[in-house]
């Protein structure tokens, strides 16, 4: 058993790092495609002043040979200077990003792991009554509706209709990620109540469940040692992909909310052709996802000993 | 028994377990009398028997949410091709422009402009603008209409491209297993992995730099590079779930005897995914279809709010919401509109699908 678990690690920590160099390489050679390089742009630069430019960033190199030099970069986790904003590492840029999505991004899906619970298991134990109801028609409603447009209207409600939030947060400190924090919790919070809702119907009607009740059992007993235990799995496997779909969410609710974290800076450098902070991004963005998945699938199979590896 | 032109009996005999009342003493009564009207001959009643595919539309049409939702999608499909048609107004014709009037921008809804207001007073017919003008004087109702229509058309081919792909990757690996299917379901995995949003934003970012909307011609050129890179993505990245399901369904169905009996008469490979597997799988294929469609509405709208899909004059529901955003606080009739039209089509087409799904796969009721 052990040894099977070792050789699934293996094979997932193999997947995580195809996938981070299919990103990288593609990202590479797809960037190539967009004519020019990242100095064209700049006024009054003459030849020279290119040539030296080019050969300091490693542009004059074969492409071959760049490729080589960014996957090592990539792979290192160190991608030099920024070639946009003049001065300063790409490091740096990702870590004052991250200072502001990390957090963000962590509390959001905290807050979704503890109402989706909840809310799901409130759902399943009133089964047909009106809560559950309410609770089904505002999680199916919360999941169909786009993340920017309920930004907008959050926005529109709280910070110009009813003045109660900050608009932006250089005005307003801390209490300006109430908003974007509940924004992004939204989805995964309604995602998460369906599936609580659902593994709790499950688990509510099994056969344990009749066994513990006939043991004895008291109700708040039943409930949080066997239901809830079982009725988190699901949650768990879906703790990756949320993470996901957090940083995704992330990069349209930063440009709304004007949040200047890993969102903004990876699409300033894509339109800035900021090669080097484009690299850094991806990598990086594709690093969480992947690392997010990986370790969500790993803690599923710790809580849940029935499943059987692949 | 006989089959005259009076009593066409079908052939076959098949309870319906829907009812649940079908065993009851009334019943069998009501059918026995009924039958010995008929004839006199025939004791049992019989049923005109029901395909699997009749009996979920069956189910599907008792399902009251999902029936008020294709109700509502098929009056925005109608609203979509007519209101175009008996609407005088254009999506990129700014009204005040000809006659300089000012008083055409920003109307609220159902109010006029100065010019319109003495044709009317003339006695003259002007076609209300029912969600009032943008701050360019167009139209706003034709322009929600026009892009409710491009969101739409994007949504289901990229659902279109998803299907396609998807089935056949799905059907292939299933259907060959072994080595190629190791190899093909790897592949699966890592795009499975990637990450969507990031790569769509940097192909349609490239694909914007590298063809600009001016080279292209036709309806290309109308979209734009957004539409087409979110095109290309679904073909890149968002099969791999169809495929994945696709497969899974061809492994269960490969092991039936009729899969032996055709290889058996020498069916070639092809013939048998395209006769016999694809078909039999068509209604889980179909249903995560429908689910596709608003995931690509989303897609979309999202590119376009950012600012990196359709290309402007051309309106989709993500740019109309985006370009409100500025003037909400004044305005807010601009941004709800588009706003809540996505939120109804998404809306809608989720619970189709899960309508779909509940009526085709009744096991799995929940």
């Amino acid at each position: 058993m052990n040894a099977k678990l070792v050789k699934y690690i293996l094979k997932r920590l193999l997947l995580a790092v195809l996938t981070l160099f299919v990103v990288v390489t593609f990202t590479f050679w797809f960037m190539q495609l967009i004519p020019g390089g990242p100095f064209t742009s700049e006024k009054s630069v003459s030849a020279e002043t290119l040539a030296a430019l080019n050969a300091k960033y490693g542009l004059d190199k074969p492409l071959f040979q760049q490729y080589l030099i960014y996957v090592g970069r990539c792979f290192s986790f160190d991608f030099g200077p920024s070639m946009k904003q003049k001065g300063r590492l790409v490091n740096d840029i990702l870590v004052s990003g991250l200072k502001y999505s990390l957090p963000m991004g962590f509390i959001a899906g905290i807050i979704a792991i503890l109402f989706g619970t909840l809310l799901g298991s409130i759902a399943a134990k009133k089964k047909s009554g009106i809560l559950d109801r309410v609770i089904m028609i505002l999680s199916t409603a919360s999941v169909a509706f786009p993340t920017f447009i309920i930004a907008t209207l959050l926005l529109y409600l709280f910070a110009m209709k009813l003045n109660i939030a900050p608009t932006d947060y250089v005005n307003g400190g801390i209490s300006a990620f109430v908003l974007p924090i509940i924004t992004l919790s939204l989805y995964p919070t309604a995602y998460i109540t369906r599936l609580t809702r659902s593994a709790t119907l499950d688990s509510l009607g099994a056969d344990y469940i009749i066994t513990a009740r006939a043991k004895g059992c008291s109700n708040t007993r039943v409930l949080f040692g066997h239901v809830l235990k079982n009725s988190v799995a699901p949650t768990i496997t879906y703790a990756g992909p949320m993470f996901a779909s957090i940083i995704t969410g992330s990069l349209v609710i930063e440009q709304i909310y004007q949040v200047p974290g890993i969102g903004s800076a990876f699409v300033n450098s894509i339109t800035g052709r900021d090669y080097s902070l484009v690299m850094g991004t991806t990598t990086l963005l594709t690093f969480l996802i992947v690392v997010m998945t990986l370790v969500s699938d790993l803690l599923y199979k710790v809580v849940n000993p029935r499943i059987e590896l692949e | 028994m006989k089959l005259g032109k009076k009593m066409p009996f079908p052939l076959s005999f098949q309870v319906d377990y829907d009812r649940k009342n079908i065993f009851s003493k009334e019943d069998i009564e009501k059918e026995t009398q009924l039958a010995d009207k008929k004839s006199k001959e025939s004791i049992v009643s019989l049923r005109p028997s029901t395909s699997f595919t009749k009996d979920a539309i069956k189910r599907f049409v008792k399902n009251p949410i999902a029936m008020v939702c294709t109700v509502i999608v098929l009056l925005i499909i109608l609203a979509i091709i007519f209101v175009p048609i008996i609407c005088p107004y254009t999506y990129d014709k700014q009204l005040g422009i000809e006659n300089y009037d000012a008083t055409f921008n920003n109307l609220a809804p159902f109010k006029y402009s100065v010019t319109e207001q003495a044709k009317i007073d003339a006695g003259e017919f002007v076609f209300p603008h029912i969600l009032g003008t943008d701050s360019l004087g167009r139209d706003y109702f034709i322009r929600v209409i026009y892009g409710t229509r491009v969101s739409l058309i994007v949504g289901f081919f990229a659902a279109v491209i998803v299907l396609i792909i998807g089935t056949i990757y799905g059907s292939v690996s299933g259907y060959f297993g072994g080595k190629v299917d190791l190899i093909m379901m790897r592949i699966v995995d890592v795009i499975y992995s990637l990450p969507d949003v990031v790569l769509i934003i940097l192909i349609s970012v490239v694909l914007k730099q590298v063809m600009p909307s001016e080279n292209m011609s036709g309806f290309a050129s109308r979209l734009g590079t957004g539409m087409i890179s979110i095109f290309i993505v679904f073909a890149l990245l968002y099969w791999v779930s169809m495929a994945r399901l696709v497969r899974g369904q061809v492994l269960g169905l490969k092991q039936q005897e009729y899969i032996l009996a055709a290889k058996s008469i020498g069916a070639k490979p092809s013939f048998i995914i395209r006769k016999h597997l694809i078909p039999n799988s068509m209604s889980v294929i179909i249903i995560s279809a429908c689910l596709q469609i608003p995931s690509a509405i989303f897609t979309e709208s999202f590119l376009s709010f950012i600012g990196l899909g359709v290309s402007a004059p051309m309106p989709s529901l993500g740019s109309l919401a985006s370009d409100a955003r500025s003037s909400m606080g004044v305005y807010p009739i601009l941004l709800i509109a588009p706003a809540l039209m996505i939120c109804l089509i998404v809306l809608c087409l989720n619970l189709i699908g899960d309508g779909l799904r509940d009526a085709f796969d009744p096991k799995l009721q929940r």
